[in-house]
């Protein structure tokens, strides 16, 4: 049996060798493939850069995160002081001017019989507000409002008009007000309209 | 050119390499499919799929063994895949006719019947048969390797392979009366 062989080896043999030209079309059907693929691999980024957008986005997010934290505290802060600001109640919404070129305007009103004398300085959130010397007394109709970190208080006169009056004693009169609106004047010359913004 | 420096072109989406590539060795693969596929579309159809994948994949080739053999395992992967969804992998073990069964004599052949004419009679092998006996001779997968690819027990890959190999013999010995 010299010249017999094992037929699993000799096919094992043999397989190297077989080959088959294939089909013309299998090419072009191959490379149409690998033509979307090498658009879509050419658009695609490089990995690094991939990396560094997502690593960019997570810092982001973490800085934006502990941003609105930090300014939500900050806000309950005011809002807590606000609150504990004996005898006063703050007006909750933002007031705005009629140009709304002044945004930063808090309106209190006073809740209870109370009396501002001397010198006596008032702090919002531990902020100095004003050194103003004061002295009002009132029952329920005065407002005070702050207004660029200065404080005026406003003193009821008749149903329609009040008086401001600022650290520098000046006057402020206001000449109209409804629940959403009021409008003041300093001296003769300036007014301001104030209007409630929608909640 | 050398083959690395194809193989690099390729990582970079070179187009002429892809087609040197090709054209070197989808015929051979081509070869390979035929082997695993009777239908000449379906073998064609494997090949493009298992060459795209080759492309696709190819920056993952460590040099680690033959890049040929590199590329035959995942064309005989896509084959062995098609035939799944296919369905045409049917593995049946008929209990009755494996027992006792053993190669009592050896399988010899002259040198004289060309092996394309063995192909010819593989191919009219059950094509469970034919993946096993491809997959254990040809490829040289061992055993427990084939059962995991196929997703049956080594004892049926076995057997399978015994049947393979009995069926294959008398075809052989008619072809020689």
């Amino acid at each position: 049996m010299k010249n017999e062989k094992d037929i699993f080896d000799l096919l094992r043999e043999e397989s190297e060798n077989l080959s088959e030209a294939p089909p013309s079309d299998a090419w072009q059907r191959l490379e149409k493939k690998l033509t979307i693929t090498r658009k879509t691999k050419r658009k695609r980024r490089p990995m690094e850069l991939q990396l560094i957008g997502v690593v960019v986005a997570v810092l982001l997010l973490i800085v934006i995160g502990v941003v609105s934290w930090f300014v939500t505290f900050q806000h309950q802060e005011v809002i807590k002081g606000r609150q504990e600001f004996a005898g006063m109640r703050f007006l909750r919404g933002e007031w705005s001017l009629s140009d709304n070129k002044m945004t930063d305007i808090m309106v209190w009103q006073l809740t209870d019989s109370l009396t501002l004398e001397g010198e006596k300085s008032l702090f919002f959130s531990d902020k100095l507000i004003s050194k103003a010397p004061i002295s009002i007394k009132n029952k329920g109709k005065s407002n005070i409002l702050v207004f660029e970190n200065k404080m005026y208080l406003l003193k009821s006169t008749t149903n329609d008009s009040f008086i401001f009056s600022s650290e520098k004693n000046q006057v402020v009169r206001l000449r109209k007000a409804t629940n959403n609106r009021f409008t003041i004047s300093f001296g003769e010359g300036i007014i301001f309209v104030f209007n409630r913004k929608q909640e | 050119m050398t083959e690395y420096d194809i193989i690099q072109l390729c990582i970079q989406q070179d187009a002429k390499a892809q087609k040197l590539l090709y054209d070197r060795y989808a015929p051979k693969m081509f070869g390979v499919c035929r082997r695993y596929l009777l239908n000449r579309e379906d073998a064609e159809d494997v090949l493009v799929e298992g060459m795209f994948r080759v492309f696709d994949n190819i920056h993952t080739y460590q040099g680690a063994g033959s890049f040929e053999g590199w590329i035959r395992r995942i064309i005989v992967n896509e084959a062995l895949m098609f035939l799944r969804k296919k369905r045409l992998l049917t593995v049946d073990t008929d209990a009755s006719e494996l027992q006792n069964l053993e190669l009592s004599t050896p399988l010899s052949i002259e040198h004289e019947l060309a092996a394309q004419d063995i192909l010819k009679l593989l191919e009219r092998l059950p094509t469970g048969y034919r993946t096993i006996f491809n997959l254990y001779v040809i490829e040289g997968y061992k055993h427990i390797e084939i059962a995991e690819m196929l997703g049956i027990s080594i004892n049926t890959s076995k057997s399978q392979l015994i049947l393979a190999k009995e069926k294959l013999k008398k075809m052989v010995s008619n072809v020689h009366k």
